[in-house]
């Protein structure tokens, strides 16, 4: 008699129960439980019964236990030699471990799948939980602030101490300062940090002291990161109290920061190399318009964000009454500056493609469950003959269930294992893909708590994608399994539809994936193969920031000196200064000057300029054309009205054509700059953001002193030696300046292009795996239909059969299986695409040629996968399916 | 007596003891009266009712009977040490009733 499945699972409690008590009770029981529901007693239902009965399974296993004890027949009665409850579980052990080293392909194959699924989750999940979950390692994290919109003056800063929302606050600058006197000069990164800096983010000391409220009157003394004091002191154990020259200043060390203190990426940069004590009396910090410090606040106890951006809020008003001038927006509005937590503002840039990520890899994880299923399915299905055997034997559902559920729990344990091995090694290859960009909450590593996460995934996967499709082939028909041959071996209508299903959505998740896949490359593609508007072959980069001259004349001369110089170097064509190279500042950065003007065609509309100081020579040296007029004349360029070069762009949006716009004016704000020519259009800030207004000025007009210089270097070809004998022009104008590295600026262009690349290469892994598994999905299932299939296609072909129509059939089933999910699968790109949207440039979510690549990708894939199965169908030979029987 | 020892009876083994005493039963059946009898779901579990009839033939109080019933059920009939236990088990819970009456009766609650 066929048992329903809920007595099925019921007969499997067994395991439960002591040994002794199985062998003589059990049938009894799980009759008589059938017994009651087929007949349940007056006022009962058929379920309230076999609830009833699963509910207090606990209980009768805990006093059958304590009764067999009791009762004399001690732990080894209840246990048992034989068979017995822990002897079954060895038993059980003993068979899958046989079974799966006898089935080593299905072993291999479903603890590959689990590995790679739960690895790569495992990996993307490691990382959001440093870089998005975690709490910053800061004292009170929960409750730090960043004030954002920029930098603050320091009036604003001499305010922050009157605040009653906040509990504590500091203020940071950045500096560059040249390091002297310790082999080849070097540009180090300088923070400048307020009273109580240290503390308030909880950091303590390598070596010496940190810095001390005193240290901000005294200013004598710094204090060194720890990567600065091992790379450029070899971690001299003696440096604290030694002097070091910055900037041609002498400055005593006063500690080393510690190795472990996260630096606070909102305010600095993370490799700052040396910090100080800011100056107050820096006369710039009593400018409104001097903007220079970021400040984080932490709040008192239960003040909320809101209540603290009010009182900001109520703060910018007063600095706009007093400072009508800096804090008043053109358009009448006061300045604002929102606080936001601090956590927000440092993972702004890294949560939504992290989440991506995740949500990436966790479709990956589902297409390798999908496949999980079929191959527990396909194996239980070959099994049947066995199944029905030990069943014949007087095996019932529960001790083929308890051996079912061994054996996927191996398969889980052995995926889990290599899934946590394959995440340790990815997160190994995140770590150095993004080594100081991603602001993580200490070093990413696995911890006890990812672990149980991934385990207990590594677990469900293998109980619930193997246990289940398991379970499914046991009800079969036991004579119908002994019989060996017939009808019963063609997989049941139900089962074909599970697997097609399976299928289904297997090609369906992949694709998405794919489509993600095809949108980042096609968006990379675009980008990359973008006109730069340089001309790259042989052009060289060399980032110089002298911090030295003192005010702008210096700078003049010291930067002439230095380009003329160079110029002299063997091999250099043409040299020319500017405060930025094409593709030095990308991402939305813009540096360093800028200036608003007015919109001829909208009044109330500005249109940001982009001012680059440079040398004539700065044309050929970078190819870019002149498209009308003329370059300012050297000699008489430095007059007013001083000449200048508009880019393209920024021609025809004031003057309609390039044509038009020279001999005309440019008005930026009292300034008058005359446009003698127009310059052919350059991708300056990044191949993903779209050309702005350029306008180029002759370098000596640049009117202020900055610690920025480039040299944009082109040669005659192939230059042997090109950075050595660079490095020895420079140092020629000025022996104590660092020269970091001459770079093509190919390099610089792919370096700004770094993250897209990341991205969409790791999508494309991933898509490409989805795409495999899909295709072993609808690979092994159609060869298993057709084997199944063997001995009627055999008989077709007995009897005449077309060989080629058998194989289409086949064929065009898979196809039809894999069309259905396509279809599904685009659905589904279309919804997931949005989320890309920010991340995509010159491509739209639903690009038709990027998802219709997709689609005929994983179609071709599809049909590849059918193929296969199909021609074997066609090449069944009659005879020999005929004479197995 | 040992008898003592077993005193009192648990209210699941007195039901199973009180329906045997009647005559041989099965599982099934035995389950079927005690839910007539009590209603109160005591006996619904079949893994709990085999405890206790494997534990009680253990200990004398009944026994399987070979090939009483016509299917392949086994039944159980009660044996006399049963009846013994089940007879001081009966007296003393109408020991105990009769002690208990006459204060609930001064309750008012039964009058």
């Amino acid at each position: 008699m066929k048992r329903t499945p809920a007595i099925r699972l019921y007969s499997a409690c067994r395991v439960l129960f002591p040994h002794d008590f199985v062998r003589e009770e059990w049938e009894e029981v799980v009759q008589t439980l059938e017994d009651v529901a087929a007949e349940p007693p007056p006022g009962r239902t058929r379920a309230g019964v076999v609830a009833r009965a699963f509910l207090a399974v606990p209980g009768a296993a805990a006093r059958t236990w304590r009764d067999e004890l009791s009762a004399g027949r001690g732990v080894r009665g209840a246990l048992n030699r034989r068979g017995g409850w822990m002897d079954g579980m060895t038993r059980n052990l003993r068979i899958a471990v046989r079974s799966l080293k006898n089935h080593r392909a299905f072993a291999l194959s479903s603890v590959l799948l689990v590995g790679l699924g739960v690895g790569a989750v495992t990996t993307i999940f490691t990382a959001v939980d440093h870089v998005i979950l975690r709490p910053l390692p800061y004292p009170g994290a929960d409750r730090m602030v960043y004030m954002t919109n920029g930098s603050h003056s320091g009036v604003v800063l001499r305010e922050l101490p009157g605040l009653q929302t906040w509990e504590d606050w500091v203020g940071t600058t950045e500096a560059n300062v040249i390091l002297t006197g310790a082999g080849e000069p070097q540009r180090l990164n300088e923070a400048h940090v307020t009273e109580g800096f240290f503390p308030f983010f909880g950091a303590r000391p390598a070596l010496g002291r940190l810095l001390i409220p005193s240290d901000n009157q005294d200013l004598d003394v710094v204090v060194l990161s720890h990567g600065a004091w091992q790379t450029y002191w070899g971690g001299d154990p003696e440096i604290v109290g030694k002097s070091i020259v910055l900037d041609d200043e002498p400055v005593t060390v006063a500690g080393v920061v510690s190795e472990s203190f996260p630096v606070p990426q909102a305010l600095v940069e993370p490799d700052v190399h040396i910090w100080r004590a800011l100056d107050w009396s820096n006369p710039d910090l009593e400018k409104p318009d001097h903007r220079s410090m970021s400040v984080v606040a932490r709040l008192r106890p239960e003040i909320d964000v809101e209540a603290a951006d009010q009182e900001v809020a109520a703060l910018a008003d007063r600095m706009a009454e007093r400072y009508p001038d800096s804090y008043v927006l053109r358009d009448g509005r006061n300045y604002r500056w929102p606080v936001v937590p601090l956590q927000d503002y440092t993972v702004r840039d890294w949560d939504e493609g992290l989440y991506l990520l995740l949500a990436a890899v966790g479709l990956l994880l589902l297409v390798a469950c999908a496949n999980v299923a079929h191959l527990f399915l396909a194996r239980g299905l070959s099994r049947e003959r066995e199944v029905a055997v030990r069943r014949a034997l007087g095996a019932d559902s529960g001790s083929l269930i308890g051996y079912l559920l061994t054996e996927a729990t191996l398969v889980g344990l052995a995926g889990g294992v290599l899934g946590v091995t394959l995440a340790w090694l990815g997160l190994r290859a995140f770590e150095a893909t993004f080594p100081a960009q991603l602001p993580a909450a200490g070093e990413i590593s696995l911890d006890l708590r990812v672990l149980t996460v991934a385990l207990v995934i590594s677990l469900c996967t293998a109980l619930l994608f193997g246990l289940l499709p398991g379970m499914k082939t046991l009800g079969r028909d036991v004579s119908a399994g002994l019989h060996g041959g017939g009808r019963s071996q063609t997989a049941s209508r139900g089962m074909r539809r599970l697997r097609s299903g399976l299928v289904v959505a297997e090609v369906a998740l992949s694709l998405i994936l794919v489509a993600e896949a095809s949108l980042l490359l096609r968006s990379f593609l675009v980008t990359t193969t973008q006109e730069t508007g340089v001309t790259t072959e042989n052009l060289w980069v060399v980032v110089l920031n002298p911090t030295t001259p003192q005010d702008v004349d210096e700078y003049k001369v010291l930067s002439r000196e230095i380009m003329e110089s160079v110029d002299e170097v063997p091999g250099v064509a043409m040299v020319s200064r500017a405060l930025t190279a094409p593709f030095q500042y990308t991402g939305g950065n813009r540096c360093c000057w800028g200036n608003g003007i007015n919109d001829p065609e909208d009044p109330d509309a500005r249109i940001s300029v982009s001012l680059h100081p440079v040398d004539r020579s700065y044309f050929p040296a970078n190819g870019i054309e002149l498209l009308a007029g003329r370059l300012w004349d050297e000699q008489t360029s430095y007059e007013d009205p001083v000449s200048g070069v508009i880019n393209e762009t920024m021609a025809i949006r004031l003057f309609g054509s390039a044509q038009a716009a020279v001999g005309r004016e440019v008005q930026f704000g009292e300034v008058t700059r005359l446009v003698t020519g127009v310059a052919s259009d350059t991708r300056h800030y990044g191949l993903d953001r779209p050309v702005g207004a350029d306008i180029y000025l002759p370098f000596p007009v640049l009117p202020f002193n900055i610690p920025m210089l480039t040299l944009l270097i082109r040669t005659d070809g192939e230059v042997p030696g090109l950075a050595a004998s660079v490095r020895r022009g420079v140092w020629a104008a000025d022996p104590n300046l660092p020269v970091p590295s001459v770079v093509p600026i190919r390099s610089t262009i792919s370096d700004s292009m770094g993250v897209q690349r990341f991205s969409s290469l790791l999508f494309v892994v991933f898509g490409g795996i989805a795409l495999l598994l899909a295709a072993g999905g609808l690979y092994g299932t159609l060869l298993y239909a057709v084997g199944q299939r063997e001995k009627e296609l055999g008989i077709r072909m007995a009897l005449g059969a077309n060989p080629l129509h058998i194989q289409r059939r086949v064929l065009f089933g898979g196809l039809w299986v894999s069309l259905i999910g396509t279809g599904v699968g685009l659905f589904g790109a279309w919804g997931v695409g949005r989320t890309l949207e920010s991340m995509l440039y010159g491509v739209t979510p639903t690009d038709a040629l990027a998802l219709g690549g997709a689609a005929s990708v994983l179609m071709l894939t599809a049909a590849l996968a059918s193929w296969i199965p199909a021609r074997r169908a066609a090449r069944t030979d009659p005879l020999r399916t005929l004479n197995a029987e | 007596m040992t008898d003592i020892r077993h005193l009192p009876l648990a209210p699941r083994d007195l039901l199973v003891l009180v329906v045997l005493a009647e005559g041989p039963n099965h599982g099934y059946g035995i389950i079927k009266d005690v839910e007539d009898r009590s209603h109160a779901g005591v006996l619904l579990d079949p893994a709990n009712l085999y405890r206790v009839l494997r534990r009680m033939r253990s200990e004398g109080w009944i026994e399987e009977q070979a090939g009483a019933s016509e299917d392949r059920r086994r039944t159980y009939a009660i044996t006399d040490p049963g009846r013994r236990i089940l007879r001081s088990e009966v007296e003393r819970l109408e020991a105990l009733l009769s002690s208990a009456r006459p204060a609930v009766a001064e309750g008012g609650g039964l009058g």
